[in-house]
């Protein structure tokens, strides 16, 4: 039988079969014309036992489709699906599984990358023709799924018929039992793919040369003892700005001061009795701001001894609520003393927990840095 | 504590350079083994893709390589319309997202969502590790597409003046120098990659380092210009480790000069300052790093922390830091500043990149003066604890007296809100009265060990020149300053100061040093247990100002990991007026190796919060044409 068909003529033909047999679709399928709805052309209404033929599937109106799967079903002693011959333009993967008879198309964009919209082409199933009559190929479930993973089914119910001729060869009968299972995945045409990795923009290099122009801050003594007063020599700041010195923050204040026409100052500061010692940072500011930093090594007082913390394990109350009164007080030692030295003793102890005590309030806006620096 | 004690390890002592090949070859191939396939590569693996070991995208993984690509997709595509009890279900079932019993195209959408992969139009502003991943993976990007793209914004905006109209004759000067091997390292990591696949998730990840780490090639200077000639052939151990998981170093980070504040970042090469003002503060040390990462001009940073020089600046250019525990991560190669408390950490946009980058910089056994090394762990990957729901039925301990009072409002309502979002997140907040006393007295007494001048003289001796030391080094920023033309932001005398300490005192400051880390060791765990808790909570920067505080020091003189990552940002009321928009961390301290926990703790906060904005200074640049 001679083919007298042309390809305008069959895609009018195909359409005009799928577009008749939407008029079953569910109606909220097609209830708006924004809503996604299937397309599905035969490349063939006719042929011979061995002509391929081509089932191209598309969403048209889709807003944001990520995955799709088409339930495609077809009588298997007409056509037979031709693995080989399946095909997506779709960006992503690509599968057919199911039965022979009764398969599911399924593309699927991958990873993080957006759905697609508007006139989406999903891919192109081959078949081949077999035996002689009507292959009536049905499309009835169509599931879409967007990019949040929120699915749509629709129900198109289209149905395109192909005809296959009468041959003289016997065409060879189906197997009896279960149908074969169909399996074939790919990746789709339309994904990106790396290839050409020549670089052709521009890299410009970097390369700071050294400044002179820091501010700088420097002191009489760099291992200061507490109470001890030192002399800070600051340049290169901005001419007549106010500055605040602080030791470790702008809380423990050592002083106030201005700088000259030349953003130079000299300033007498005593490091305070409360200071902690150890390695420590002068601190001078503006607005806030931190524009120098001098680091200092603060020695207790002469006399006094620069205890380092012990590794007893201090007193804690419930719930971890320390009783810091308790905790601060210097240990007593328990040798035997006369009731007189022992009063003594617990005033000294109580004024001095009770001076802790004021300085840690005090102290408590005014946490520095760093029994350490860096 | 004779100079060996100090010096790296044999392997890497002035390596040679194909000694170092062979090390970053051994690297290569079990660290990035271990990473993204285990012991051996499955039969399955697909070498286009990357392992992200985060839960999310392992849920439903077929194969057994630890990664979701078109393998996984292959096995599940064929499967759809297979039901529970069908042959060949238990291949699939768990990829059933749906658990409806069989696989449909809702089970195939899950599961291919979870493919690092993404051909979307590329944006660089707030990318990470993982969203550069998925480009590259997916061919719309490149390495040396991205590395370019880094070293014109560097160009373009670090030294330029004019970006912040309330500064406006100031400039970020983040960076010192950027690497002239960048883009030749990325031409030849594209090529590996097209050719046999990516090493890990880092691969072709551009990397800001601070300079006061060793890149071969490159001065490193600690920011001294007196260092401008110490140009090392050696990589420091954590760049050696960070290059065989496939990333690149793109540029050197400005710094507090030696390391040593963490309250500016003033150096020879410059002052930092905060990505998101120019009045603003940009803390230290490593604020080099923390300005540049925020502001976009690098994928990840490495930061190095002593007293709080990765949180602080971190906390003030709103991003992740993480200081590891003592002994996590190899300092070898790095100028130090304390050799027992010194660390070297991540510093990111995300928790995420946190995570993967300490999964490259993270040793395999505990390193010198290990923190509690019988405890020592590292597990698979850190991105396995990136859990949404870390935060359910934990325990945490927020240290009142380490945070506002209310008088300080803005700090206050942070903190009021981050407590309600850890609790929202599942978490029990607990107070805790005081953190104090530690060993009877107050975290501003701990001491260190002064073994700067000690450590640097080793540093010297091993990398810049034989028998050169601090006070050689002294010397020469005394000699041009008197020239005047000084080659240190700190005045001579400092510089001399810092070179000073004797071996007597740095023998006599160990007992100390030890019965203070002790005493904060005995603290931390005492409140944990007494309290049940699985972390401490602070703000990362305690001072009511715009100074560091003295928080910073918990982590830092225990040697226990810490990880702050953005509260938010308040305004804060000061004697000259009040200062907008203040940057502030909240910071989780936890057990030694416990980085995993920590890091799924600041995870699941930070998917609760979203607090990180882009800096508004530093748009996208024009298109090349």
């Amino acid at each position: 039988m001679p083919r007298l068909r042309s390809r305008w003529l069959v895609l009018l033909l195909s359409t005009i079969a799928a577009t008749a047999l939407l008029g079953s679709v569910a109606p909220a399928a097609i209830a708006a014309e924004s809503s996604p709805s299937l397309r599905a052309t035969l490349s063939d209404t006719d042929g011979a036992s061995g002509d391929p033929v081509a089932l191209d599937l598309g969403v048209t109106g889709a807003t944001d489709l990520y995955a799709a799967t088409v339930r495609v079903t077809y009588d298997t002693d007409r056509v037979v699906l031709d693995p080989a011959a399946v095909t997506s333009d779709f960006p992503g993967m690509f599968s057919v599984s199911g039965v022979e008879g009764a398969i599911d198309f399924t593309v699927t964009r991958l990873g993080t990358s957006s759905g697609r919209a508007g006139d989406v082409p999903l891919g192109s199933l081959g078949f081949v023709a077999k035996g002689p009559g009507e292959a009536l190929l049905r499309i009835d479930e169509v599931t879409i799924i967007d990019s949040a993973l929120v699915g749509t089914t629709l129900t198109p119910a289209i149905g395109l018929s192909y005809t296959v001729a009468p041959s003289s060869s016997v065409p060879e009968p189906s197997a009896p039992g279960a149908p074969p299972t169909i399996s074939v995945t790919g990746q789709g045409s339309g994904v990106s793919r790396g290839g050409d990795t020549t670089f052709r923009g521009s890299a410009p290099q970097s390369s700071a040369a050294p400044t002179a122009t820091s501010p700088r801050i420097t002191a009489s003594s760099l291992t200061p003892r507490v109470g001890e007063t030192i002399t800070l020599t600051a340049r290169g700041l901005t001419p007549d700005a106010a500055y605040r010195v602080g030791l470790d923050s702008d809380s423990i204040l050592l002083g106030e001061v201005t700088a000259d026409e030349t953003g130079s100052f000299v300033l007498a500061a005593t490091i305070p009795e409360t200071a902690p010692t150890g390695e420590h940072e002068i601190i001078v500011l503006s607005r806030g701001l931190a524009v120098t930093t001098l680091p200092i090594t603060i020695r207790a007082a002469d006399g006094a001894a620069s205890a380092p913390p012990s590794s007893a394990s201090p007193s804690v109350g419930a719930a971890g609520v320390t009783n810091e009164a308790t905790a601060d007080a210097a240990p007593v030692s328990a040798d035997s003393t006369s009731a007189l030295v022992w009063a003594l003793i617990a005033v000294i102890v109580l004024l001095g927990a009770a001076a802790i005590v004021l300085m840690r309030r005090r102290f408590r806006r005014a946490e520095g840095d760093d029994g350490g620096r860096g | 504590m004779n100079a060996l004690r100090f010096a790296p390890a044999p392997i890497v002592v002035k390596g040679t350079l194909v000694r170092r090949t062979m090390l970053a070859s051994a690297v290569a191939a079990v660290t990035a083994a271990a990473l993204v396939f285990g012991a051996v590569a499955p039969a399955h693996a697909e070498t286009d893709s990357v392992s992200y070991a985060a839960p999310a995208y392992q849920r439903g993984e077929l194969t057994g390589d630890a990664k979701v690509d078109r393998d996984d997709l292959t096995v599940l595509m064929t499967a759809v319309g297979r039901k529970a009890g069908d042959p060949g279900w238990d291949a699939v079932a768990a990829a059933d997202a749906d658990q409806d019993g069989a696989i449909t195209v809702t089970d195939v959408a899950a599961l291919s969502k979870q493919f690092v992969y993404d051909d979307d139009p590329f944006e660089l502003q707030e990318t990470d590790v993982v969203a550069i991943q998925k480009a590259m993976t997916a061919g719309t990007l490149t390495s040396q597409e991205l590395t370019a793209q880094y070293l014109r914004r560097i160009a373009a905006y670090d030294r330029a003046a004019g970006l912040d109209p309330r500064d406006p004759d100031a400039a970020l000067e983040s960076i010192i120098a950027t690497n002239p091997t960048a883009m030749a390292e990325a031409a030849a990591l594209d090529a590996e990659r097209a050719a046999t696949g990516p090493r890990s998730v880092l691969h072709g990840i551009p990397v800001i380092a601070k300079d006061n780490i060793n890149l071969a090639g490159l001065a490193t200077t600690a920011g001294c210009a007196c260092l401008a000639d110490n140009v090392t052939s050696t990589d420091a151990e954590a760049i050696t480790r960070l290059k065989a998981m496939g990333a690149i170093v793109i540029a050197k980070a400005n710094l507090s000069e030696f390391a040593m504040s963490t309250v500016v970042s003033n150096s020879s090469y410059g002052n930092t300052k905060n990505a998101y003002g120019f009045d603003l503060p940009p803390g230290g040390s490593s604020g080099g790093t923390g300005a540049s990462v925020s502001a976009n001009l690098g994928a990840v940073g490495l930061g190095t922390d002593t007293g709080g020089s990765v949180r602080v600046p971190s906390s003030y250019n709103a991003l992740v830091g993480v200081r590891p525990t003592v002994g996590l991560v190899s300092r070898e190669g790095v100028l130090p500043l304390d050799e027992y408390r010194d660390t070297i950490g991540p510093m990111t946009r995300t928790v995420s990149d946190a995570a993967l980058t300490l999964d490259a910089l993270a040793g395999a056994a505990p390193g010198e003066h290990a923190i509690a090394p019988e405890a020592f762990r590292k597990p698979l990957s850190y991105a396995t604890s990136l859990d949404s729901n870390a935060l359910q039925g934990v325990r945490v301990g927020y240290l009142v007296d380490r945070g506002p009072t209310d008088a300080q409002t803005g700090d206050f309502q942070l903190v009021a809100a981050a407590r309600a979002d850890l609790e929202a997140a599942g978490a029990t907040v607990v107070d805790i009265a005081s953190f104090d006393p530690v060993g009877g007295g107050r975290m501003e007494d701990i001491h260190g060990s002064k073994t700067f001048t000690h450590g640097v003289d080793v540093y010297l001796d091993t990398y810049y020149r034989p028998g050169y030391t601090f006070a050689d080094l002294a010397q020469k920023v005394t000699d041009a300053e008197a020239a005047g033309h000084p080659l240190s932001s700190w005045p001579a005398e400092v510089v001399r100061e810092f070179a000073s300490t004797t071996t007597e005192d740095r023998e006599a400051a160990y007992g100390p040093f030890r019965a203070g880390q002790k005493a904060v060791q005995d603290r931390i765990d005492q409140l944990m247990r007494e309290n049940d808790l699985d972390a401490l909570i602070y703000p990362s920067t305690g001072a009511p100002d715009l100074l560091s505080g003295f928080n910073n020091l918990i982590s830092a003189a225990s040697g226990y990991p810490a990880i702050s990552v953005l509260m938010g940002a308040a305004d804060v009321d000061l004697p000259e007026g009040t200062i907008l928009g203040i940057h502030r961390g909240l910071e989780f301290l936890g057990a030694p190796y416990a980085e995993d926990r920590l890091m799924g703790f600041a995870y699941a906060y930070e998917q609760q919060t979203h607090h990180r904005q882009a800096p508004s200074l530093f748009p996208d640049l024009p298109t090349e044409p």
